[in-house]
């Protein structure tokens, strides 16, 4: 028999396998019970839409469209293959199920899948994640509003609120759990210990991935150094915390020797938010690399990266990222203007952002730009700018430096954030109610940029960085989900 | 305007080989080859053909390998993207090399030895020709999670009435 059972459930991109999985799995361990992952979001996309692909698609944008339904066909072949995980499950005669609700995409799969799991399992389902709090648009509510809707309705025993490596734990061995059916997050995790992840239970190769042995994923810090008026990482995430930079090189090295993986992905919002740190973390890999008789980039490393100053992040130190294997990184440009960055207090200028993108193209490393069209205060000037940087980086795409953008789905105001907390600097007003959330706001200084025209501004950007050969991704999700969310939202204003 | 960066080594044991540079019937360079040439021309969108002609060389300026006038292209830049950044597909290695004595052509061919003229057929703009040419980010996400079709933004446009 095994103790514990986690679940690794859709809709989540089946590139590697989920953090939070193999973190559950390493603390099982450390309390002595026995675990098993599934991978279910892997069995949908590799299995299931093998055999049915045209109803794997149509389920894909149901679990984000709120206002789409399913064919009578449709929901039968589904209904069945979600049948046939639970018969697997309850099979195991275990004592917990506990699930990692990653985000807001996976809530419709909970809906659909907690009833036929309740009626069938009568041990203890513990669930945690972000999906327990998000809505839709990806905001952060005041309290865990997902986890309290299953709860009443009978689906689930317990949720954990925020991290769960010392409150699974404690759930594990019986002791007192913080954050057990709590609106409140529990941000009490050092990073420097008890935190690798154990990934014995997935098979690596499988995910979808042009890396040779497959990918996993590995994590730097939680929170971020920065606050960006329409980010809530730093009010949910607590503060800013990172490992060490030799404890987490140790922590790669031990996974490539453990699992005979060389390539990572960083899944914290920065990967450098600790430049010291960061530094470290390359010397040490290099030295691991020098002391084995291995060559330069035997790993490589992509996550989310925050643009440094040159006086910051130096030539050399990109070089020694290049060295070290830095591979792809994912960075939040949001706009080609600098006046307005300044407003989204970015923390960074035109001249860094240039630097930045030198270097990765000259250090032959990859970027991956993010673009937030529809700031509050975006001007047509500033928009032009933006158009302006796709138009001058065109080369970068030319010169496989930039391997994609993300265009978003616009802003919304997100509760947690600088914006949301103080709309009146932000001179945000609500079109309809009292409070301006998520996309119902206007701005009294841009009048002009009112719904209509913010979606039109993002879609000109697409056209336009189609125009230029930028390879766009989440295009379907993201414009899916505004025409969902106007539907939702908006459209009996 | 593009901007064509040209690097070209050469051997001037008999004098500097001469050289012209055209794209498309437009003589852009004429004289005397150098290590560097630029030149930049307006180019409408559509088809266009570089041409780099190797010209009065004699039978007499070729003795052995070390004593032969010739021009060997080293790389081509436009507008700051070398041709040949990708390794596993240069764009130079379509040019074809047409010398004068045969009417065959060679290619790849870096070498102009005789004279006649090297035709390289390229599509302005220039950066979105070799990006559709030679994908240089490796990636393709129409067939993930990720994609991003003509189908849904198509449905978006006509949802929210936008003409862009």
């Amino acid at each position: 028999m095994t103790d514990v059972l986690i679940l690794s459930i859709p809709r989540l991109s089946a590139t590697r396998p989920q953090s939070a999985c193999g973190i559950l799995k390493s603390i099982c361990n450390r309390a002595g019970v026995t675990s098993q992952v599934f991978d279910i979001n892997l069995d949908f996309y590799q299995n299931f839409k093998s055999s049915n692909p045209s109803t794997a698609d149509a389920i894909d944008q149901y679990w984000i469209q709120w206002n789409k339904n399913l064919l009578p066909e449709e929901k039968t072949t589904y209904s069945s293959w979600l049948q046939s995980w639970v018969e697997k499950l309850i099979a195991f005669d275990c004592k917990i199920i506990a699930v990692s609700v990653f985000s807001w995409e996976s809530q419709r799969f909970c809906l659909d899948f907690f009833p036929l799991l309740r009626k069938n399992f009568t041990g203890t389902i513990i669930v945690g994640g972000q999906g327990l709090i998000n809505e839709q648009n990806g905001s952060f509510s005041t309290k865990m509003h997902f986890a309290h809707k299953l709860k009443n309705q009978g689906l689930i025993d317990h949720w954990i609120a925020g991290e769960a490596e010392n409150s699974f734990y404690n759930f594990l061995t019986g002791s007192n759990v913080p954050g057990l059916d709590s609106d409140v997050l529990v941000n009490d995790v050092d990073l420097d210990i008890n935190n690798t992840a154990d990934y014995s239970d997935f098979a690596i190769e499988q995910y979808v991935t042009a890396y040779p042995g497959g990918v996993l994923p590995i994590e730097s810090s939680r929170g971020c150094v920065r606050s960006c008026a329409f980010c809530d990482i730093p009010t949910h995430a607590g503060g800013y915390r990172y490992k060490n930079g030799k404890v987490l090189a140790n922590e790669m090295i031990g996974y490539y020797q453990q699992y005979g993986v060389r390539n990572f992905y960083f899944n914290d919002a920065l990967m450098n938010g600790s430049v010291k740190d960061f530094k470290l973390f390359l010397n040490c890999i290099i030295e691991f690399y020098q002391q084995n008789n291995l060559p330069d980039r035997f790993f490589t490393f992509s996550g989310y990266w925050i643009v440094r100053s040159e006086t910051q992040f130096k030539e050399h130190n990109f070089e020694l990222l290049s060295r070290a294997g830095g591979e792809m990184f994912e960075t939040g440009v949001e706009t080609g203007s600098e006046r307005l960055r300044n407003i989204m207090n970015k923390g960074f200028s035109n001249a860094d952002l240039e630097f930045n993108i030198q270097q990765f193209s000259k250090y032959k490393m990859k970027f991956f730009l993010l673009l937030l069209v529809g700031f509050p205060n975006e001007t047509q000037a500033d928009f032009e700018e933006t158009k302006n940087l796709l138009r001058r980086w065109q080369k970068y795409v030319a010169l496989g430096t930039i391997i994609g953008c993300n265009l978003g789905t616009g802003l919304t105001v997100e509760q947690g954030t600088p914006m949301f907390d103080n709309p009146a600097k932000f001179n945000i007003v609500p079109i309809k109610g009292d409070i301006a959330k998520g996309i119902n706001w206007t701005c009294t200084t841009t009048p002009e940029l009112d719904y209509a025209e913010r979606v039109r501004r993002r879609i000109e950007l697409h056209k336009l960085a189609e125009d230029l050969g930028y390879t766009i991704w989440k295009g379907d999700d993201h414009l899916s989900i505004i025409k969902d969310r106007y539907l939702t939202e908006l459209a009996n204003v | 305007m593009s901007e064509f960066l040209f690097e070209f080594d050469y051997n001037d044991y008999f004098g500097i080989p001469t050289v012209k540079i055209f794209i498309d019937q437009q003589c852009l360079y004429q004289d005397t080859v150098k290590k560097q040439i630029v030149v930049a021309a307006e180019l409408l969108p559509g088809t266009h053909t570089l041409t780099i002609e190797h010209f009065g060389k004699h039978a007499w300026e070729h003795q052995n390998a070390e004593h032969d006038r010739h021009i060997e292209l080293k790389s081509i830049v436009v507008d700051g993207v070398d041709l040949d950044h990708h390794e596993h597909c240069m764009l130079t290695h379509q040019g074809r090399w047409y010398p004068d004595y045969s009417s065959e052509y060679i290619t790849p061919c870096h070498w102009l030895g005789n004279n006649g003229t090297w035709i390289l057929n390229f599509d302005a703009p220039v950066l979105n020709w070799i990006i559709k040419t030679i994908n240089p980010a490796g990636v393709s996400p129409e067939k993930t999670l990720d994609r991003s079709g003509n189908d849904t933004l198509k449905d978006t446009l006509d949802f929210f009435k936008i003409n862009v």
